[in-house]
């Protein structure tokens, strides 16, 4: 028992100290980057990301460094990530129009249908972990309200608390059925940004094939399928081609 | 100088007609030009005059082609001088029209014609056929099939002072008509095209173009600049300027093939007496075209507020005061002069306090084109209106160009002011109020500053929404749940075995009771006696029925009863007896209700309650 203790608190202190260097290390690249000093605190937040750590933050600042020495398409790799771990990130869904203002293209998405637009902005409400904490909270809840009908007396407290446990438990469906499609959405479709600074897409996988369109630097694109060393690629406005996985980085 | 000659030949033979008529023969090649391009074609003339061809026998023209040929006879004059008929020499041409495929000096031997049985021959020529494609290609006249300019004879050439310009660094082009023919007028058909520069024209009077001459190639032309302009490069890059198509009327000597009896009468001023005149022909000369290598500026070291402004400038601010009264309107006038691309310059970036009205400002440009340069002063001249008094500081403004003399970028400052607002005549502020109210303005687009504090550090790819602790944290809840569940299921089992329990024993209870009673109605204790028989019956029913004594009355009793269907008369008897008790402990005892009798009854009640209780 003793031992046990003793290697929990051990664990624990490791942790801590390892996490109290990362954070001394955010300040440091934070004081680098209000010092101009970006490419500094680029080699910082990177020592961080390398430490095995990673945060909405943490990119978000990586995009902002990267963005000030005009190194464009990894700044707007940083903030997609940044908006992946975080989808309603209010200040990185800004600094990414800024950055995309700076690329090449300009695609045209295909506008969604409005219940589309919906049920992002509905899944979009929270992070995965605050729709974690609230599917938790409301099974607590359904539960609570569940008993309380089950052992009460009086009808109209079993009455209400029986409709009242129905409706949190459909929230709770409801919650479940948003988490795990933002889930879905952002882990299971894989997400590219073209760091080339042009890139020809092919109708096929093979050199010879011919162009069908150029993308350049900074864009994103969807990966839909990969055979060998090639990715078959859709952009924003629909369109579709062949593409070398080299020239992507994924999100 | 051969045309020239017989020319005056011709004019002097009508004067001294007579005298002259009996002239020698003469045989002469002439060529409209001497150099073509290559592809190009000249014309070659042989002329016989004051003599009749029997033969005629053309050189081989070796080194050409030959591409047309006519034979044309000015005829023999018949004229009428005083009264008599004098027939003059005719003329006799041949005419070859031959171009050049071969680069080189060609020399077209004499052609040989035959008059009155000999042979004369005429004089050779050289044709030189150049490498230079032909510069413009020729367009017949308006009216004439036979009067042509050659590309030698009159050309447009386009020259540019600097052909490898900074971006944003003057460099001019000129335009400029190369005749040796006369040229009664001009027009510019299509004006270039300058892509990728801003321009501005140096030559405003188009009417009155600068003319000298100049040797080209050993021959005299006279020159006019027709177009100036000066280019201000937008990009880097090979920048091509189209040709510039200019259209010119040029007098060309024609000779006429119509019946010269006809031209004497026709023609007022016998010009055509011997079949030559000036003819106008229309003639479109189209430029070379030109590149422009533009030498884009350094990226490094280039300032933050640097708007483009290339050349050598200095500035300088004015301010028509500095103490004031709030509301009240103040200029201040910043000059940039020097040379360069001074029009482009179209901001400036000043910043004043914010709660200053700043109007746009008004721009006065002052530019001269001396030596063919661009130079002058623009004036931004900003009215101020501080809405508020106060001590204001007017920042120096900045102004950042590149000096081409030292190929760095140079930044000019001026000086700053401070502004002393006193108190206005006007309410300040109260009737501006509505002007303060605008929208936000946003004047740059930047990202937004990054997160100093970052507490959600977390092992990169770790994610709660599918971790382990996730799934228990949400089985925790249920497990706790169950467990509720079946304590309380079991509390409940319990508590209805209690009941049960209770039942069963409520008859032995009631008897215990009853016992007692007839103990106390034996020692005739009244009191205690209606105690227990009360205590008997209620417990009974309480035990019976589930429901706590407390909770007892008379009618929810008699109800139950009711609903195990017990007839009316026991449930009277019951609630007469329960009554009588209840009156006998608390009033004055009615002595017609013996102790006896009601220990009978309530004996009597249970064991009938008892059997139908079952």
């Amino acid at each position: 028992m003793k031992k046990i203790i003793i290697i929990l608190l051990l664990f624990v202190i490791a942790g801590s100290t390892k996490a109290q260097n990362n954070t001394k290390l955010f300040q440091q690249a934070n004081d680098a980057y209000t010092a101009s000093k970006y490419n500094n605190a680029i080699e910082l937040y990177l020592e961080i990301l390398s430490n095995g750590y990673e945060s909405p933050n943490l990119y978000y600042n990586l995009g902002n460094s990267y963005f000030k020495i005009n190194n464009i398409p990894q700044s707007i790799y940083y903030y997609e990530k940044s908006l992946k771990l975080k989808p309603n990130f209010d200040n990185a869904d800004f600094n990414l129009k800024v950055a995309n203002t700076k690329i090449v293209d300009k695609i045209d998405g295909v506008p969604l249908p409005f219940y589309m637009v919906w049920k992002i902005s509905i899944e979009n409400l929270f992070t995965l972990y605050g729709w974690s904490i609230i599917i938790i909270a409301s099974l607590i809840v359904f539960l609570g309200l569940f008993i309380i009908y089950l052992m009460s007396n009086k009808i109209i407290i079993r009455k209400l608390s029986f409709w009242s446990s129905m409706f949190v438990f459909i929230l709770f469906i409801f919650f479940n059925v948003c988490a795990y499609s933002q889930y879905l959405r952002i882990y299971d479709s894989k997400q590219a940004i073209v760091f080339d600074p042009s890139v020809n897409i092919k109708s096929s996988p093979d050199d010879k094939s011919t162009d069908i369109f150029v993308i350049h630097e900074g864009s994103k694109v969807s990966i839909i399928d990969k055979l060998g060393e090639w990715s078959e690629i859709k952009i924003a406005n629909g369109s579709t081609g062949w593409v070398k996985t080299m020239s992507l980085k994924e999100i | 100088m051969i045309k020239v000659r017989t020319y005056i030949l011709t004019i002097l033979s009508f004067f001294l007609c007579l005298g002259l008529y009996a002239q020698q023969p003469k045989f002469t090649a002439s060529t409209n030009s001497a150099i073509i391009g290559i592809g190009g074609s000249t014309q070659i003339v042989y002329t016989l005059v004051n003599g009749t061809s029997e033969g005629f026998q053309r050189p081989n023209f070796n080194g050409f082609t030959v591409t047309g040929s006519q034979k044309s006879s000015g005829g023999n004059m018949t004229l009428i001088v005083n009264g008599q008929v004098v027939q003059s020499g005719g003329e006799e041409k041949w005419i070859y029209q031959i171009s050049g495929s071969k680069v080189g000096k060609y020399t077209v031997e004499p052609a040989k014609v035959k008059v009155k049985g000999q042979w004369l021959s005429s004089n050779s020529l050289t044709i030189e056929v150049s490498a230079k494609p032909p510069a413009n290609k020729q367009n017949q006249g308006n009216n004439s099939g036979n009067g042509s300019v050659s590309a030698n004879d009159v050309f447009v050439k386009a020259s540019l002072t600097k052909s490898n310009p900074y971006q944003g660094e003057q460099t001019t082009i000129s335009y400029k008509i190369y005749t040796r023919i006369p040229i009664s007028q001009y027009a510019i058909n299509k004006l270039a095209s300058y892509t990728g520069f801003w321009t501005y024209d140096l030559i405003k009077d188009k009417d009155q173009p600068k003319q000298y001459s100049e040797t080209v190639n050993g021959e005299k032309y006279m020159v006019a600049e027709i177009r100036k302009v000066a280019l201000f490069p937008q990009k880097s890059g090979r920048l091509t300027i189209e040709p510039l198509e200019v259209e010119c009327l040029a007098q060309v000597r024609v000779k006429s093939r119509k019946d010269p009896f006809d031209d004497f009468f026709n023609d007022p001023f016998f010009s055509n007496q011997f079949g030559s005149s000036y003819q106008n022909v229309k003639k479109t000369l189209k430029s070379n075209s030109i590149v422009v290598n533009v030498k884009p500026l350094p990226t490094n070291n280039a300032p933050d507020d640097f708007n483009g402004a290339v050349g050598s400038f200095t500035i300088k601010s004015e301010i028509d005061r500095t103490e004031l009264k709030s509301n009240e309107a103040v200029t201040l006038k910043i000059t940039i002069s020097g040379k360069g691309n001074l029009s482009l310059i179209d901001k400036i970036n000043t910043e004043f306090p914010t709660d200053f009205e700043v109007y746009d400002p008004k721009i006065n440009d002052n530019i001269s084109t001396t030596g063919g340069e661009i130079s002058g002063t623009r004036t931004f001249e900003y009215l101020i209106i501080p809405r508020n008094p106060g001590v204001f500081t007017l920042k120096p403004i900045q102004f950042s160009y590149f000096d081409l003399a030292k190929g760095v970028y140079n930044t000019l400052s001026t000086q700053g002011y401070t502004l002393k607002v006193g108190k206005g005549t006007g309410n300040s502020g109260g009737v501006y109020s509505s002007a303060a109210k605008e929208d936000i303005k946003y004047i740059g687009s930047d990202i937004r500053f990054i997160y100093v504090k970052d507490n959600s550090l977390n092992k990169t790819g770790y994610f709660f929404f599918n971790s382990w602790l996730y799934y228990l944290l949400l089985l925790l809840p249920i497990v706790i749940f169950i467990v509720i569940i079946v304590v309380w299921r079991k509390q409940m089992n319990l508590r209805s075995n209690q009941a049960l329990l209770k039942h069963k024993k409520a008859t032995k209870v009631a008897l215990k009771r009853l016992k007692t009673a007839e103990e106390f109605l034996k020692q005739n204790n009244k009191d205690n006696f209606y105690i227990e028989i009360s205590k008997a019956l209620w417990g009974y029913c309480s035990d019976k029925f589930s429901i706590p004594v407390s909770n007892l009355s008379v009618e929810n009793i008699s109800e139950k009863l009711k609903e195990k269907n017990i007839s009316e008369e026991v449930i009277n008897n019951f609630i007469t007896t329960i009554n009588n008790c209840e009156y006998a402990r608390f009033a004055p005892l009615d002595e017609s209700v013996s102790l006896q009798k009601i220990y009978d009854d309530s004996v009597s009640i249970i064991s009938k309650l008892e059997q139908n209780l079952k």
